[in-house]
């Protein structure tokens, strides 16, 4: 005869004794005890988990920011001075440290700092504002995109001595020869300073490979330097051309 | 009736009813499972034991447990597994210092002292001593827990039949003894553990 699974009454006392039996009050204890321990340790683990992540993202962003200063041309530190409006941030900066070299020193200092005003950035307007250039403008100012209008009667730099160096210079002459030899002016330093842009980015260009050269290849280190020397003798002739357009410093003192 | 999962939730949120909501957990499930991994190691102290690293494990992996309410299956299945491995480790133990007689003949008939400070009468301990642990971890799954056929099939990996199988000569040696034991004195239940 099969035994029946239903329920009957030596069951029921079997498992009603059964239901008599639990764990200890300390087994209790230590159970709850370390579940709050638990909690408290994988909280502690995800806080610290989520810290290196942050750690590790900041660290990514801070090395693919310097990559990209690095080796953008356009936020390149030593790039952001191959533009003329930036020549004067550019003396002060650290362009003739990172070259290296006596011929940057100098080509910083006359080709873009001390004379700055009077060879490159003065640009006299008949109308009254000074002419922008857009690419120089762009680099004058990596944070910044506003275009840079200056008004030459507010304006309170070199511009005004050199408008007025001008008015000086030509003295009584008629006003349409005035008008001319300014715009021819004009036309030679844009030219001038185009060409000193190209070759500063041929030395920052250069001054890039110079210093990826491991020391043991010496001849092809000096080969850049000489390729670095003429390009300053390019530079130096084509100051050479805008020297006529210097005023002096002394029309610059002079208040109109 | 919170279910497992919301209760979890909350603890695992660490609030500050986070204690609480454990604790109602815990105490949800705190019984079924001692009885029935009892059931398998036959000791108190190791029940005891097997039952807070069934929970530590629990909490360890509740993040990766996939449950839509209740998470007894879980953890029937971790005790059962615990159960098992302590049991293979004892024997393991024991026959490492060269008790082997002894101790295996221990474990296919378990001692009745090893569940005499558990507060049972003679005749359930002797139910439980004298059924083989298949027949009794049903009888418990079957009787206390009020698992179907089919889920303990499922846990303990054998058929539904097989299961049935099992519970019939368990309840069958329950109902004996029972009996046997009725003509004695069955009104002793002083023995609680407080």
């Amino acid at each position: 005869m099969t035994t029946p699974i239903h329920p009957t009454p030596e069951d029921s006392r079997f498992f009603n004794e059964l239901s008599r039996l639990e764990p200890s009050q300390e087994t209790d204890h230590r159970i709850l005890e370390g579940a709050g321990f638990q909690l408290g340790r994988q909280n502690g683990m995800s806080q610290i988990r989520r810290y290196v992540f942050q750690s590790v993202l900041w660290a990514a962003m801070i090395i693919i920011a310097t990559l990209i200063i690095l080796f953008s041309p356009e936020l390149n530190p030593n790039n952001s001075s191959s533009t003329p409006l930036s020549n004067n941030s550019n003396s002060q900066g650290s362009p003739a440290g990172s070259l290296g070299t006596e011929a940057e020193e100098e080509l910083n200092r006359d080709s873009f700092s001390a004379d700055a005003p009077e060879s490159i950035v003065s640009f006299p307007e008949p109308d009254g504002y000074q002419e922008e250039n857009p690419r120089s403008l762009s680099h004058q100012n990596n944070t910044s995109s506003h275009p840079v209008r200056v008004r030459s009667d507010n304006f309170v730099g070199p511009e005004r001595p050199q408008v007025a160096s001008s008015e000086n210079t030509m003295g009584s002459a008629s006003q349409s020869v005035s008008e001319k030899q300014t715009h021819l002016q004009r036309s030679i330093d844009r030219l001038a300073r185009e060409s000193s842009v190209e070759i500063r980015r041929e030395l920052i260009q250069l001054q890039k490979q110079a210093e990826q050269i491991p020391p043991e290849k010496k001849e092809l280190k000096l080969l850049i330097e000489y390729k670095i020397s003429e390009a300053l003798k390019d530079l130096e002739a084509l100051q050479a051309n805008m020297g006529g357009r210097r005023v002096g410093t002394e029309d610059l003192q002079k208040d109109p | 009736m919170q279910t497992d999962r919301e209760l979890i939730q909350v603890y695992l949120k660490d609030a500050d009813d986070s204690e609480d909501a454990f604790r109602r957990f815990y105490w949800r499930h705190r019984q079924s499972l001692y009885v029935y991994i009892l059931s398998i190691v036959r000791n108190c102290e190791t029940a005891e034991e097997v039952l807070q690293e069934t929970l530590m494990t629990f909490l360890r992996h509740v993040k990766n447990i996939e449950s839509q309410s209740s998470f007894r299956p879980w953890l029937l299945r971790a005790a059962r597994s615990r159960s098992i491995d302590r049991i293979r480790q004892e024997n393991r133990e024991s026959q490492a210092t060269r008790k082997v007689a002894l101790r295996a003949e221990t474990k296919s008939i378990p001692d009745p002292a090893d569940l005499a400070g558990s507060g049972l009468s003679d005749e359930v301990i002797r139910i439980l001593v004298s059924l083989p642990v298949e027949q009794s971890e049903v009888l418990i799954l079957r009787g206390f827990v009020e698992m179907t056929f089919a889920e303990i099939g499922e846990l303990t990996g054998v058929t539904e039949n097989t299961a049935i199988s099992r519970y019939r000569y368990a309840v069958s040696k329950v109902r004996e003894t029972m009996i046997q034991g009725g003509k004695g004195d069955y009104s002793d239940s002083s023995h609680s553990r407080g």
